[in-house]
C-alpha cells in the first residue's frame, strides 16, 4: 500500500468514524431519553470503534488496512484544525438552514420537506459525507461546494421542470467503478418535493471532506444539551401515540376485512340474513374507524397531499344518486348506467369519486368508502323509526330494482377498495417497519408531533364532529346531514369521534394505556387538564344521551328531548376546543383555531 | 493538539442551534418565518395547512359563533340543487338553465377551477359571458338579447340548454433571452347546438374560470382609499402603469361603488358575487336577483315551476356569504428560503409588485375578526390594460376590453395541491405561473419582458417566490 493510500484510507476511517457517531445520532431521536449522552467535546472512542465494526461491513471497508484510531485523529487534528477553524463559521448558518428542512430517517433516507437552497443541501451533504448519484447517471461525491452546488441547482431545474412525477425509477444500478463512489450499496435515497427520488452514495475516499467540513460533524458527535424532562415526555408522548395509532388502523383494517366477508358471501347468496349479517359487520367496523378520524388534518398518510384515501374512506356527505336508484329516480346512479360506466370495478369507482357527469360534478358525487356501501346496505333511509330498509332482493337476478349483478359488483368493488385503502394506512402506521410512516414520524422532533396531535383532535372536535357533523344537521333540520343517514348509525359515529379526541388525549387505545397529552398538559396546569377531561366525559354522555334515531331527534326544537340533548353535547363539545386550544397555548404549538 | 478545543463557545452554540432546529415540520410552525412580514399572508386570520383541504379551513381567529356559521354556510356551498320540485325544499330549484348544480362543481375543494380537458368536454368551472353593445341603465353591461349575460349549456328536464361551448388550443411558441424556448396555447372559442338561433351580431364573449375561494373577506375589509391610494388612472407619474378602479352598480345599496370581485372587477361584494353566481351559474334566485334569467324568446324556461321565491332564502345567502368570506389564507412556505428571497427581490425589481402588491391593513367588516389585519393579498384590485393577447374586447362597466383586475396570488403555490392543476389566467390558458407571467401584456409588458431576460436561475427563482405564496 503507498503512502497516499495509506492516507486516503486512514482518512476514509476518520469520516468514517465521525459519521458512525453521526449516524448514531440520527437513528436516535434527538430528545431520546435513551440516547447516549453526549459527554462534551470528547470523542468516545470506543463508542465509535464498536460502531464502526458493525458497520463496516456494511460499507465494505476493511477496518484492518488502517491501524489503531489513536494516532489517526493525532494526524487528522494536525492536518485539519487550519481548515476547519476558517471553514466552520461560513457553514454553520447554512447548516442550520438545511437541518432545519433536512432530516436523515432511521432508514437512511434524506428528506428535504422545504425547499432548500443549494449551497444549504451541498452543506447538509458533506457534513454527512454522502455522495450523490441521480438515477440518471449524474452523479459525484458532493466534495467541492462548487461541485455540490451544480449537482443540487441541476436537481433543483429538474424538479421545478418535473413537478412531481411518480413514474421516474426510484432505485437503479450505479454505476461501478468510476473512480468517484465506492461499489457499496446505496446508502440513502434522498427525497425531494415529496416523490422525487434519487439515490446518494457515501463517498468515503474523499477523506479531505473531513478537512473541509469537520466542525459540522464534530458538532453531531458533542455538546448536544441533555434533553429537558418536557422535551423527553414529548418524545414519549409522540411514540405511544405512534402506537395507539397503529393498533387502531388495525382493527379498523380488521374491521373492514370482516365486513368483505360477510359482503363476499352476502353477493354470493342473497338473503336477508346475509343482508343482516353483512350490516352488522359495517356498524362493528363503524366503531372502530371513527375513533381513527383524529388522525386526520396534519397531511399524514390519512389525508397526505399525494397519497391520502380519506375522502376516498369516509367521503361525506354524499349524494346517493350518483351510486344507485332514488325514490323518483329509477335510473338514477352509476349502478343503473350501464351506458356511461360499462364495467363496474375498483378503478372505475376510484376514477369517478368526487367526480361526475355533464354538470353535476362536485364534492358530494361520493362513489366509495363507507358510506357508499353504506347505502348499498341500507338503501334510502325513508322510516321514520328505523334506517333504510333495502330489500335484499336488489341483488338477486331478477328480484326488485334493476341491474342487479352490476350492484353486486359495486358492492365487491367498494368493500375491496376500502380493505386496499385500510391496507395502506395500517402499512403506514406500521411501527416495526423502519421505512414506515409510523418510523419517520417517531424519529421526528417531539414538538412536532405533539402539533400534529393537536391538530388532529382540535380540527376534529373543532370543525367536523361538533359542528358539520351535528350543529348544521341540527340548525338545518336536514337527514341528509346525518353522518350515517342510511343506517341511523350517527350517533354511534359521534360517540367513536369523542372518543377518537379523548384517546389521543389520554395516550389509550382499548386496552393500551400509556403517556398521553394529559401528562403534558398536567405538567403544566393541572385545572386546565382536569377541566379536559370533564369535558370529554360531559360530551360522550351527552352524545350517548340523544334519543335514536338521530334523523329524528334533529327535527325538533331546544326545548324537545333531542333538541336539549343535541344541545348540550354541542356545548359540551365546544367547551372542549376552547379548552384544547387553551392546551395548545399551553404547550406552545400553532393549531388552526386560535384566539 | 486534540478535540477538546470544540468545546468553545460559539462551536457549542452552533451545536445548540443545530439542535433548536432540528426539527423539519410537515405544517409550518408559526415562527418558521416570522422574519419575512408576509409570512401570515392573511394576519391572524392566516392557516397552516399543505394539504388538499388548504383552503377550505375557517380564519384562525373565528370565534366560536362564527365558526357555527361558516359550517352552515360550508353545507350549502357543497350541496347539489336539483330540480324543482323535489322532496328536499332546502335544495330545490335548479334552472331552469345552469352551468353547474352546485358551488363546489367549479370551486372544488374551495379551489381554482380549470377549463375542460379535451374539446368534447363540457364547460364546467368556465363560464362564458355574453353582451351586446351599450350599457344598461346602470352602466353595465347588455345581455344578449335571446341567451341573456351569460351561456348556461344545460337545462332541467324538458329545457333546452343554451349551446355548448368549445374550446380548441393553438400553440405559439417563442424564446427567452437565453435562447430556451417555450409555448403557449392560444384559445379559440365557439358555440355550438345553439338552442334558439345565432347570436346577435354584435355578441361580445368573455370566458371566465372559477377563482379561488380563499381570503375574500379579507379583500372586502380593505378600505377604500388604500386601493384607491394606487390608482392612476392617467399614469400621472409616467411609469406606464395606470391603475384603475372599476365602479359598479350595487344591488343593496342601489349606487355605484368600487368594485373588488371578478375578474374585472365588476362585483361590489361577497354578497353580490355570491347570489350573482347563484342564479347566473346554478339558476337560483335570492331576494338580491328575484328573477330567473330566462330571455323572452326561452318558453320552456320561462314555464318551468320554481322552488320558491326566493329560492334561496335570506338567512342561507347570509350563511354562504359569511362561509365565502371566512375562508382563510395558507400561511406561505419555504418564506425564508433564499431562493425563494432572491426570488421576492427580482419580482419587486421587475415591477410586478407595482400591481402585485400588498400590505393592506384591513378595515372595518363585518366578520369582525377580519378587520384590523395586515394582508398581503399580492394585488392592488385595480384594472389595467393587459395587452391584446389577453383582453377579451368586452366592456364590464368601468373596465375596457382590454383591462383585467390584478388577480391575488395568495395561495398560488397551493393550487396543485388543492385543485389539482395549475391553470391560470381568466380562462385558464396558462398551464403555469411561467405561461401566466408570458401571457402578460400592456402596462406589464415591460415587467414581462425584464422576466424574459432574466438567466433561468433567475426565473426559477422567480418561480419559487411564486410557489411560496
Amino acid at each position: 500500500m503507498s503512502i497516499a493510500q495509506s492516507a486516503r484510507g486512514l482518512f476514509a476511517l476518520f469520516a468514517g468514524a465521525f459519521e458512525q457517531d453521526g449516524s448514531a445520532r440520527l437513528e436516535v431521536p434527538r430528545d431520546n431519553p435513551n440516547r447516549p449522552k453526549a459527554r462534551s467535546q470528547h470523542f468516545n472512542l470506543d463508542q465509535a470503534s464498536a460502531q464502526w465494526n458493525g458497520r463496516r461491513k456494511l460499507w465494505g471497508f476493511e477496518l484492518a488496512e488502517f491501524g489503531h484510531h489513536k494516532h489517526l485523529r493525532r494526524m487528522h487534528a494536525h492536518i485539519c484544525h487550519r481548515r476547519r477553524r476558517q471553514d466552520h463559521r461560513a457553514n454553520a448558518s447554512r447548516v442550520r438552514t438545511a437541518h432545519r428542512h433536512m432530516r436523515v430517517t432511521p432508514s437512511h433516507r434524506i428528506v428535504i420537506e422545504e425547499q432548500v437552497e443549494p449551497l444549504a443541501i451541498a452543506n447538509f451533504l458533506q457534513s454527512h459525507h454522502v455522495g450523490a448519484k441521480r438515477h440518471d447517471g449524474v452523479c459525484g461525491p458532493a466534495h467541492f461546494v462548487s461541485e455540490a452546488l451544480a449537482i443540487v441547482r441541476r436537481w433543483r431545474n429538474e424538479i421545478l421542470k418535473i413537478e412531481r412525477r411518480d413514474d421516474e425509477p426510484h432505485h437503479t444500478t450505479v454505476p461501478r467503478g468510476n473512480g468517484l463512489l465506492d461499489e457499496a450499496s446505496p446508502l440513502a435515497e434522498i427525497l425531494i418535493e415529496n416523490d422525487v427520488h434519487f439515490l446518494y452514495k457515501r463517498c468515503m475516499r474523499f477523506s479531505w471532506l473531513i478537512c473541509a467540513f469537520p466542525m459540522v460533524a464534530a458538532c453531531t458527535v458533542t455538546s448536544v444539551p441533555p434533553p429537558s424532562s418536557t422535551s423527553e415526555l414529548e418524545g414519549k408522548v409522540a411514540t405511544q401515540y405512534a402506537v395507539i395509532v397503529s393498533a387502531n388502523y388495525k382493527d379498523a383494517l380488521d374491521g373492514a376485512m370482516a365486513l368483505k366477508t360477510k359482503i363476499d358471501a352476502f353477493t354470493a347468496s342473497p338473503s336477508e340474513a346475509s343482508l343482516t349479517a353483512a350490516k352488522d359487520a359495517w356498524i362493528k367496523a363503524r366503531d372502530v374507524y371513527g375513533q381513527t378520524e383524529s388522525f386526520r388534518f396534519y397531511d399524514g398518510p390519512i389525508d397526505n397531499e399525494k397519497t391520502g384515501v380519506e375522502g376516498r374512506v369516509n367521503g361525506w356527505p354524499l349524494d346517493e344518486q350518483f351510486i344507485d336508484y332514488v325514490e323518483g329516480s329509477p335510473e338514477a346512479g352509476i349502478v343503473n348506467h350501464p351506458d356511461l360506466y360499462a364495467t363496474i370495478t375498483k378503478a372505475v369507482i376510484a376514477e369517478n369519486n368526487e367526480k361526475g357527469e355533464g354538470a353535476n360534478t362536485g364534492e358530494k358525487n361520493i362513489s366509495t368508502g363507507w358510506h357508499a356501501i353504506e347505502f348499498l346496505l341500507w338503501g334510502q333511509d325513508q322510516s321514520k323509526t328505523g334506517p333504510g330498509a333495502r330489500p335484499h332482493t336488489d341483488f338477486v337476478d331478477g328480484g326488485t330494482a334493476k341491474n342487479q349483478t352490476r350492484r353486486r359488483e359495486y358492492l365487491k368493488a367498494a368493500v375491496e377498495l376500502l380493505v386496499e385503502d385500510l391496507t395502506t394506512l395500517y402499512k403506514a402506521w406500521d411501527t416495526s417497519d423502519k421505512a414506515s410512516y409510523a418510523s419517520t414520524f417517531i424519529a421526528d422532533a417531539p414538538k412536532t408531533n405533539i402539533q400534529k396531535m393537536m391538530l388532529g383532535i382540535t380540527s376534529l372536535i373543532g370543525f367536523e364532529t361538533s359542528r358539520e357533523r351535528l350543529y348544521t344537521a341540527f340548525t338545518t333540520k336536514d337527514q341528509e346531514e346525518e353522518h350515517s343517514c342510511f343506517s341511523d348509525n350517527t350517533r354511534a359515529d359521534l360517540v367513536a369521534n369523542v372518543l377518537a379526541i379523548e384517546n389521543v388525549y389520554l395516550g389509550r387505545y382499548g386496552s393500551n394505556d400509556g403517556v398521553g397529552l394529559t401528562d403534558l398538559v398536567r405538567n403544566k396546569d393541572a385545572t386546565l387538564d382536569d377541566r379536559i377531561k370533564a369535558n370529554m366525559t360531559k360530551s360522550l354522555a351527552a352524545v350517548r344521551s340523544i334519543p335514536l334515531p338521530f334523523d329524528q331527534a334533529i327535527l325538533g326544537d331546544n326545548a324537545t328531548e333531542g333538541g336539549k340533548a343535541i344541545t348540550a353535547s354541542i356545548d359540551a363539545m365546544n367547551a372542549t376546543t376552547e379548552d384544547l386550544l387553551q392546551a395548545a397555548r399551553v404547550l406552545e404549538v400553532t393549531v388552526n383555531i386560535a384566539k | 493538539m486534540n478535540f477538546r478545543w470544540l468545546s468553545i463557545a460559539p462551536i457549542l452554540s452552533v451545536a445548540f442551534a443545530a439542535a433548536a432546529a432540528c426539527s423539519s415540520p410537515a405544517i409550518p410552525n408559526q415562527d418558521a418565518g416570522a422574519a419575512d412580514d408576509d409570512y401570515l399572508l392573511g394576519g391572524d386570520t392566516t392557516v397552516f395547512d399543505v394539504s388538499p383541504l388548504a383552503f377550505s379551513l375557517p380564519a384562525r381567529n373565528l370565534t366560536s359563533d362564527h365558526r357555527d356559521t361558516f359550517a352552515l354556510g360550508d353545507h350549502f356551498f357543497n350541496r347539489n340543487w336539483v330540480t324543482a320540485p323535489a322532496s328536499t325544499i332546502d335544495t330545490d330549484g335548479l334552472g331552469p338553465t345552469y352551468n353547474a348544480t352546485s358551488c363546489s362543481a367549479c370551486h372544488f375543494k374551495d379551489g381554482r377551477g380549470a377549463p375542460p380537458d379535451k374539446p368534447d368536454e363540457p364547460f364546467i368551472a368556465l363560464l362564458v359571458r355574453l353582451s351586446i353593445p351599450g350599457t344598461d341603465e346602470h352602466g353595465g353591461p347588455v345581455g344578449e338579447p335571446s341567451y341573456g349575460g351569460q351561456l348556461n349549456p344545460f337545462g332541467v328536464l324538458g329545457v333546452l340548454g343554451e349551446g355548448k361551448p368549445v374550446v380548441t388550443y393553438e400553440e405559439v411558441t417563442g424564446a427567452f433571452a437565453d435562447g430556451e424556448t417555450y409555448s403557449l396555447r392560444k384559445p379559440t372559442y365557439r358555440i355550438d347546438g345553439l338552442a334558439f338561433g345565432p347570436f346577435a351580431t354584435t355578441t361580445m364573449f368573455s370566458p371566465r374560470v372559477a377563482p379561488a375561494m380563499i381570503g375574500l373577506g379579507l379583500i372586502e375589509a380593505i378600505p377604500e382609499t388604500s386601493i384607491a391610494s394606487f390608482a392612476d388612472i392617467n399614469d400621472g407619474n409616467g411609469d406606464g402603469i395606470s391603475g384603475k378602479p372599476n365602479s359598479v352598480w350595487s344591488v343593496r345599496e342601489q349606487k355605484r361603488v368600487l368594485g373588488r370581485f371578478g375578474w374585472k372587477a365588476n362585483q361590489p361584494s361577497l354578497e353580490q358575487q355570491g347570489a350573482g353566481a347563484f342564479l347566473g351559474d346554478i339558476g337560483i334566485t335570492t331576494d338580491l336577483f328575484p328573477s330567473g334569467e330566462c330571455t323572452p324568446v326561452q318558453i320552456a324556461c320561462l314555464a318551468a315551476p320554481s322552488g320558491g321565491a326566493p329560492e334561496l332564502e335570506a338567512k342561507k345567502v347570509a350563511w354562504i356569504t359569511h362561509y365565502s368570506a371566512a375562508l382563510a389564507v395558507p400561511a406561505r412556505r419555504n418564506a425564508t428560503d433564499e431562493t425563494v428571497r432572491k426570488g421576492k427581490a427580482l419580482f419587486t425589481d421587475a415591477g410586478c409588485a407595482n400591481c402585485h402588491r400588498g400590505g393592506y391593513l384591513t378595515g372595518p367588516h363585518a366578520i369582525a375578526e377580519l378587520s384590523g389585519q395586515r394582508v398581503y393579498p399580492y394585488s392592488d384590485l385595480l384594472l389595467h390594460d393587459m395587452g391584446d393577447g389577453l383582453a377579451d374586447g368586452r366592456p364590464d362597466f368601468d373596465a375596457d376590453g382590454r383591462e383585467w383586475r390584478t388577480t391575488p396570488l395568495w395561495g398560488l403555490g397551493l393550487y396543485k395541491t388543492v385543485s389539482g392543476h395549475t391553470f391560470l389566467l381568466h380562462d385558464g390558458r396558462a398551464r403555469n405561473s411561467s405561461e401566466a407571467i408570458l401571457w402578460h401584456g400592456g402596462e406589464a409588458e415591460k415587467s414581462k419582458q425584464r422576466y424574459v431576460a432574466m438567466p433561468p436561475l433567475d426565473r426559477a427563482a422567480l418561480l419559487a417566490f411564486l410557489a411560496s405564496l
